[in-house]
Order: structure tokens, then sequence, then C-alpha cells
């Protein structure tokens, strides 16, 4: 695998740990983040199926459910997410480049858009549990507070990981030759947005 | 930042708006996870950067989703 410096197109280079053995078989971040990711998208994608046919038995109370979702702020969540995603994805770019200053400034956005995503994600259920709408309300929304929740806390472990890292770079722990930590937390935060792809739609918007 | 990058970014975002417009209509529940479908391949392959890897890490990225979009479409 070759990942470019992606400010400078012309600039080939490695990630720091891989050997010419393992460049055919290795993603970006690591083996074990893929791993991870996949394991995740069964998981995700398992409760999605799920949510979907308990659906086709419970069509009304699905459709009444869908009713009391906030759709913009969900809309809203979804482009934040993405946003981070492309801040995340041109934070890394700058660090291969040896850039750290930009690096940074990146990295810290994508951190500023998670954590707007958990305030509005905060608001939403707010509102939720304001008009007595709380988990085991019905089935519905018992897999609404459960998918959504679920991911809010892999949202908030990524914004940890991403911090650690911000604070790696500020300090010059990662640099151009050396930010493979920096690859798999970027990889996880990317999980996320993968992840609310496929939620976003089959809960608010089918 | 690179212009790859923001063009992805971009194509998302319209994306995600197509999806929250289609989301008015009743019928368009298979169009929904067609484009929900292409919106995660964008990111898989642009940001987290599987075009770099191996052909099979795609592939079995690509054959989960078509599985859980293929079920997905069945039951919505």
């Amino acid at each position: 695998m070759r990942v470019e410096c992606t400010e400078h197109s012309s600039h080939d280079m490695k990630t720091s740990y891989q050997t010419a053995s393992s460049e055919a078989w290795e993603p970006p971040g690591g083996v074990l983040v893929w791993l991870l990711v996949f394991l995740e998208v069964i998981t995700f994608g398992a409760g999605i199926i799920t949510f979907l046919a308990q659906g086709r038995d419970h069509a009304a109370e699905f459709a009444a459910g869908r009713e009391l979702l906030n759709q913009p702020l969900a809309f809203a969540n979804t482009l934040l997410l993405l946003t981070g995603g492309w801040c995340m994805a041109n934070g890394l770019g700058s660090l291969r480049c040896g850039n750290q200053g930009k690096s940074l400034r990146w990295v810290i956005a994508a951190i500023l858009t998670g954590l707007v995503f958990t305030v509005l994600k905060g608001i939403e259920y707010a509102e939720k549990v304001q008009h007595g709408i709380g988990f085991g309300r019905d089935v519905f929304f018992t897999f609404y507070y459960a998918l959504t929740g679920f991911h809010l806390v892999h949202v908030l472990a990524a914004l940890v990981l991403l911090a650690f890292m911000a604070r790696g770079i500020r300090r010059g722990h990662y640099h151009r030759e050396e930010h493979l930590d920096v690859e798999s937390s970027g990889i996880f935060w990317h999980m996320c947005d993968l992840i609310w792809l496929l939620v976003y739609p089959v809960i608010y918007l089918l | 930042m690179t212009r790859a990058n923001t063009i992805i970014w971009a194509a998302l975002m319209l994306l995600t708006g197509l999806s929250f417009v289609l989301g008015e209509r009743v019928t368009a529940s298979r169009l929904i996870l067609l484009v929900a479908g292409v919106k995660f391949a964008l990111v898989a392959w642009q940001f987290m950067g599987l075009r770099h890897a191996a052909l099979r890490w795609s592939a079995g990225l690509a054959g989960l989703l078509a599985l859980i979009l293929g079920l997905a479409v069945f039951l919505a």
C-alpha cells in the first residue's frame, strides 16, 4: 500500500510502520482497526436489519414514531459528521506532508464538528424526554435510542482519541514519518460516519 | 486540503441533501438506500483511504455493504 502526501501529490510515501512485504496487504491505519470497522458495520447492520424487520410488524407504530423525530436536526448532524470526516482526511494529509500546524488545525476542526454533533444529539434526546418519549416507550423508540445512543458512544470515544492525537501533533510526537496512531484514530472517526450513513436513512427517512 | 477530498465532501453534502428531499416521498425508500450506499462507498474509498489498500479490503467492505443494503431494500 502506498499513501501519498496529499498536499503534493507527486510525493509518494509509505506509512511509517510498513515494510515492503506488508505493502500489498495492510490497509491504512493497520489491520486491527479495520477488523474493528468490519465488526462494527456487522453489528450495526444487524441492528438495522432487525429494526426494519420489526417495522414490518409494527408499521403504524413506526410511521407515528418517525413523525415525532426531529428531521432537520438529524440532517444537520449528518452534514456535521461528513464535514468532520473531510477535516480529518485533510488533517492526515497535512501530517503526511510534514505540515504539523495545518494538520493540528484540521484535527481540531474535526473535533469541533464532533462536539457540535454531540450537543445537537443531546438537544434531540432532551426534546424527546420532555415529551415523555423515553427508552422502552415502544419498539420504534427502543431501537431509536439503542442505535443512535450506541453510535453516540462511538462518536464520544472517537473524540477522546482525536483529542489525544491533537495533543500528540502539537507536542511533535506525530509528524511526517510517525503518524500510524493518527491514521488509525482517523479510521475510527470515519467509521462513525459509515455507521451513521446506514443508521440515518433507516431511522429518519424511510 | 486536497481537491479530491473537497470534491468528495461536496458530493457527500449534495447527496445528503438529496436524501433529505427524498425522505419526504413515501415511495423513494430504495433510492434513499442507494444514495446511502454511494455515500458509504465514497467515505471508505476517499476519506478512509481504501483506494490505497489491497483490493480484498474494498471487496470485503463492498460485499458487507451490499448484504446489508440488499436486506434493507427487501425489508423496507
